[in-house]
């Protein structure tokens, strides 16, 4: 028998590049704009001021074209990752329901979007529709991180800090790029953190699941 | 007639946050607040900062209780105290088997301008950690959650399924987060396993925190 090491608690992250959905990026940042400029006032409770602004969970629902295309772009890479991580029997998959929704983000210089999770969500989908600028003095600047929950990382010694991935303990990192959608677990913790670049991050975040045929216990969207 | 057995409810995985208060408190904070601003510099910075450095923060090396200005070892005496005393209060170890133990900690102090926080981290290799506000900074309307230290609940998770019957459960059941608006004088000691961080600071002026970790051997 060889040896082998397997990642038995990883946690899934997919980047997934949408090439469809940028083309759109331009039109969809102009509505996205505009209409969050006269939301401003419905924004969700917690949103701290002008620095950042989380809209209402209709986003979905928007019937300009941009936005329809985008997020039939964006549902079609969840159903991708959902697929990839799973060994479905033929036509399994193609059975059940999706259920979504989705919100718009705009975090601006000096903002932030705190932690938090998704209840009752399989997937949460973060689409970078516009990223700020690098920051020199503050490297994590707009970076999506998604939480370390692993408690018995509190014990380290030389050889666990060190760990590559899949093993690495920690939080992970990734910087929103245009046109890409990163998805991961709706019951992680994540955050944006403060943006210090120039710009801002304009983002629609969807959740996620899936309903097998039967199955109760998800009303409510 | 069928009555109800009666229900034993244990919270039965609570996690201790204690909370203390040095009183007075003015002048200990006006001489430390001093002479940290008088040491931000490079000599005494922490040289190998485990996050991401911010031109807002400054982070002070590991050694503050080693100096010996008097107002930097009162607020040790305080510090080391509270926490010897959250220690005792919260172990079955008597006073006699708590002063056989050796006591080492870290500690350094916080600088935080405009816009400066500190990511979510818990402090492996620790088991009591906390932090004295020796000056809160300007509270900002706009920004509620300026400056907030915001412990997380380490049921990281446990939220992912809601229904009616668990969305709503009394305190400590709740899967919550725990905000702590320090003031000057606070002293908050957790288990440093617990995951905080210091949410972005918006005030005008500063904020000035002394962290510790403790172990015990």
């Amino acid at each position: 028998m060889q040896p082998t090491i397997v990642p038995i608690h990883a946690t899934p992250m997919g980047v997934i590049p949408l090439p469809e959905a940028a083309r759109w990026n331009t039109p969809v940042a102009e509505i996205v704009t505009r209409r969050a400029a006269a939301d401003v006032s419905r924004a969700s409770p917690g949103s701290p001021g002008p620095l950042v602004q989380v809209g209402t969970e209709d986003t979905m629902t928007w019937n300009e074209a941009p936005m329809r295309s985008v997020m039939a772009e964006i549902l079609r890479g969840i159903a991708w990752m959902a697929r990839s991580v799973n060994r479905f029997a033929p036509g399994e998959f193609d059975s059940f329901a999706l259920q979504a929704r989705a919100t718009y983000l705009i975090v601006n210089r000096d903002g932030g979007l705190g932690i938090r999770n998704h209840p009752m969500s399989a997937w949460t989908g973060i689409y970078c529709v516009e990223a700020p600028e690098p920051a020199a003095e503050r490297t994590d600047s707009g970076r999506l991180r998604v939480y370390e929950s692993r408690l018995y990382t509190m014990f380290a010694d030389a050889t666990t800090d060190t760990m590559v991935l899949p093993f690495r303990p920690g939080h992970y990192g990734y910087d929103p790029a245009p046109g890409v959608l990163v998805i991961f677990p709706g019951g992680a913790l994540y955050e944006i953190a403060p943006v210090r670049g120039a710009g801002r991050l304009l983002a629609l975040t969807v959740q996620a699941r899936f309903v097998a045929p039967g199955q109760k216990g998800l009303s409510g969207w | 007639m069928v009555t109800s057995p009666h229900l034993k409810i244990a919270p039965a995985f609570a996690v201790p946050i204690v909370e203390s208060r040095l009183e007075p408190c003015a002048r200990l904070n006006r001489e430390l607040e001093e002479l940290f601003l008088s040491r931000e510099t490079d000599e005494y910075r922490n040289p190998m900062p485990s996050h991401i450095a911010q031109r807002e923060v400054f982070e002070s090396r590991f050694n503050l209780f080693r100096w010996p200005e008097g107002c930097v070892q009162e607020l040790r005496r305080f510090m080391l105290d509270t926490v010897a005393r959250s220690v005792l209060a919260l172990t079955t170890l008597t006073p006699e088997e708590f002063g056989k133990l050796t006591f080492q900690n870290h500690t350094w102090f916080h600088i935080t301008r405009h816009a400066g926080s500190f990511v979510a981290h818990n402090h492996p290799m620790a088991s009591w950690s906390a932090v004295y506000c020796v000056r809160a900074g300007e509270e900002v309307p706009d920004h509620p959650e300026s400056g907030i230290l915001r412990f997380l609940d380490p049921r990281a998770g446990a939220n992912a399924y809601l229904d009616p019957a668990n969305e709503a459960l009394n305190p400590p059941y709740r899967v919550r987060m725990a905000e702590f608006r320090l003031t000057e004088g606070q002293i908050v000691v957790f288990p440093s396993y617990l995951f905080h961080e210091v949410t972005p600071f918006y005030g005008r002026d500063l904020r000035i925190t002394v962290a510790t970790n403790c172990k015990f051997s």
